[in-house]
């Protein structure tokens, strides 16, 4: 492959010439060879060695770079809210702090991140933090943005992912945020890696609406080996763009420049550190209590929360309208059973637990259940007892008459029940999946009443939940 | 030879689900046929960029290193190879640059050789001839001629214009072979 101008007086056997002496160095390479892979793993990366040390040396060069510049405020852009492409070229000014402000502030060079760290357990970097890490001479107040919060500067698919905080950060005296951060929970690690690349590839081809240049893709590892960095320079300014992840986590930070004093890429990259710290350390915790898992069973003798799903991967936008879901607090009605018919597990005894998914906030609004339990014999067993009861069922209970056929995939059944009155029917889709810890079986239902159901939205929506729930 | 990196349903087709013990051991494996079949590309590729062999192999291990860190993420993230790479190559370019300042100074206090110890025989000229380059022409030069990667694929890769691309890799390859051959005519 040669790549030629026209009139270009680059010839083949200038390409050869050139491949040849490139290709010829292989020989060196394959002369040592590579070390074996045992070597490799058990290398520790040079990044993860020593990092508070690492984080220390970092913090002194930038607290005297910082120092020296005699960084006194913050200046950000004035965006409007819903459309950045008007914006004013007006700025918010903030005004330097006192002298005795900047001598009690803390200087990157003396904070113990650790203390930060340890000393709130939040999702994302807290007021201390930013303080610190930009090393800011004025103080910064990190404020909830539940309303209101201006999109990120360039669209970014969220996947599958539940926005689960979002906060902007204003320094002190400042007219708006200059800062902004969020975090979202995406449905499992795997997939929160995918949606990571499409985040990152969304930035790295930015296009609208701000900024006009689009992003220019950075790196820093000084602090963390991903070091996913973007700058940007729009007419209103300019700034810097950060994606961390961990787990199911992905946090997104937006920073725009004071003009006379930008932000450093060392002071971005230790921010988005502290967002990446954050994560490792409160991620599955806050979940938790975000999305707690309410389970209903025989008292003594549920399995572990664990093995359910998190309740948030329930929201789809055939069963819950992409609306938030969660698990709802209820008591354990002495039956393991999911659905009224159909159902070959009715034994109230052994271990299981159920747990009922709603919409978030809407009372009476059910329309999934999650059943673990664990199997007395062989999960085969288990597994072909309920396909028997599911598949090829016709039950009569008082005005109903429910009927179950197999799914479209292995495991899967449809059970329909149709009412004397002519009301609308009521579909109940179900999946059974063994669970990767031995010895557990999870069953699924979700329903809907709505004529309009996409059916294969739905089975897909149920492979999607039966995936999940073999990981567990 | 490509790697491609399979989801554990595909290595394990209709198999019934295994333990987390079982799934770690597929992702070794899946690690350790990735750094086989991969790695020596790599040095090759840094080592073009640098001309210093051993600096490619130490960050090329690093690289490695870290990607086996966080290998469950790495391996789903799209392309590992492509991660790898450049994780190798920003490792090297920063070294090189970190090393070449350090060397600088030492042989102002004539501490060190003028030279390291070359490689054997044409490629030390291949060598000698690469350093007279600039650090941004042998990066995409390795990566046009031993990639193969269009001037697009590597300004896309780089983060930088298709014009610098474009300038870097024709004066790049053209100071190579006007190099390349004097040596030969010195050689002859």
């Amino acid at each position: 492959m040669s790549e030629r101008e026209p009139n270009d007086a680059w010839s083949d056997a200038d390409d050869d010439l050139v491949r040849s002496a490139l290709e010829s160095l292989r020989a060196d390479v394959d002369r040592h060879g590579p070390l074996p892979v045992a070597a490799i793993k058990a290398r520790t990366p040079a990044s993860k060695r020593s990092p508070w040390l690492m984080t220390g040396a970092g913090i002194a060069a930038a607290g005297l770079v910082v120092g020296a510049v005699a960084l006194s405020g913050i200046l950000r852009p004035d965006r409007p809210i819903s459309d950045p492409a008007n914006t004013s070229r007006s700025v918010a000014v903030t005004q330097s702090s006192t002298s005795s402000a900047t001598s009690s502030s803390p200087t990157t060079s003396d904070v113990d991140w650790q203390d930060l760290l340890a000393a709130k357990k939040f999702l994302i970097p807290y007021a201390a933090e930013w303080t610190a890490a930009l090393n800011l001479s004025s103080p910064v107040t990190v404020t909830n943005a539940d309303d209101g919060l201006e999109d990120p500067l360039c669209a970014m698919p969220a996947g599958e992912g539940t926005l689960i905080d979002a906060q902007t950060i204003t320094v002190a005296g400042g007219q708006a945020p200059f800062a902004s951060q969020r975090v979202w929970a995406m449905g499992t690690a795997e997939s929160a890696n995918a949606d990571l690349a499409a985040m990152a590839a969304a930035l790295d081809n930015c296009s609208t609406p701000l900024p006009p240049g689009g992003l220019t893709a950075d790196f820093s590892d000084e602090f963390t080996e991903r070091g996913m960095l973007w700058s940007f320079a729009a007419d209103t300014g300019t700034g810097w763009v950060a994606l961390v992840a961990d787990s199911r986590h992905i946090s997104y930070l937006e920073l725009w420049d004071a003009p006379e004093h930008p932000v450093t890429k060392s002071e971005m990259a230790r921010i988005a550190w502290v967002a990446e710290q954050r994560l490792r350390q409160y991620g599955g915790e806050e979940l938790e209590q975000v999305f707690p898992r309410h389970l209903t069973g025989p008292a003594g003798s549920m399995p572990s929360g664990d093995l359910f799903l998190d309740p948030d991967m329930f929201i789809s936008p055939v069963f819950s309208g992409s609306d938030l879901t969660e698990a709802a607090v209820g008591e354990f009605e002495g039956s393991p059973a999911i659905t009224q018919a159909c159902d070959a597990d009715a034994d109230p005894s052994g271990v299981f637990a159920l747990m009922k998914i709603k919409l978030a906030g809407k009372d009476a609004s059910f329309f999934a259940t999650q059943r673990i339990r664990k199997v007395s014999g062989t999960v085969d067993d288990a597994v072909e007892r309920l396909d028997q009861g599911f598949d090829g069922c016709s039950v009569r209970l008082g005005q109903t008459t429910t009927k179950g056929v197999a799914g479209p995939e292995k495991g899967q059944y449809l059970l329909t029940t149709t009412f004397d009155d002519n009301s609308p029917a009521i579909r109940e889709f179900v999946v059974v999946t063994p669970l990767t810890t031995p010895g557990y079986v999870s069953t699924i239902l979700a329903w809907s009443d709505d004529p309009a159901t996409d059916v294969d939205a739905a089975w897909a929506e149920l492979a999607r939940l039966g995936e999940l729930a073999a990981l567990r | 030879m490509t790697t491609t990196i399979l989801s554990a349903r595909q290595l394990w087709p209709g198999a019934p689900p295994r333990t987390g013990e079982a799934a770690h051991l597929v992702t070794a494996l899946e690690f350790d046929d990735f750094y086989r079949d991969t790695a020596p590309r790599v040095i090759h590729l840094v080592y073009a960029t640098t001309g210093d062999l051993e600096l490619a192999q130490d960050c090329t291990q690093e690289a490695y290193a870290r990607a086996w860190q966080r290998w469950h993420q790495v391996s789903r993230a799209g392309d590992p190879l492509s991660w790898v790479r450049t994780v190798a190559r920003r490792l090297a370019i920063s070294q090189w640059r970190k090393d070449t300042n350090r060397v600088t100074a030492h042989r102002r206090l004539a501490l060190v050789p003028e030279h390291p110890a070359p490689p054997p025989g044409d490629r030390a000229d291949v060598v000698a001839a690469l350093k007279t380059l600039t650090p941004p022409q042998r990066e995409v030069l390795a990566l046009h001629y031993l990639l193969d990667m269009s001037i697009d694929q590597i300004a896309d890769d780089l983060g930088a214009p298709v014009g610098t691309v474009k300038a870097r890799l024709h004066h790049g390859r053209k100071a190579l072979a006007e190099v390349l051959r004097t040596k030969d005519e010195h050689h002859e």
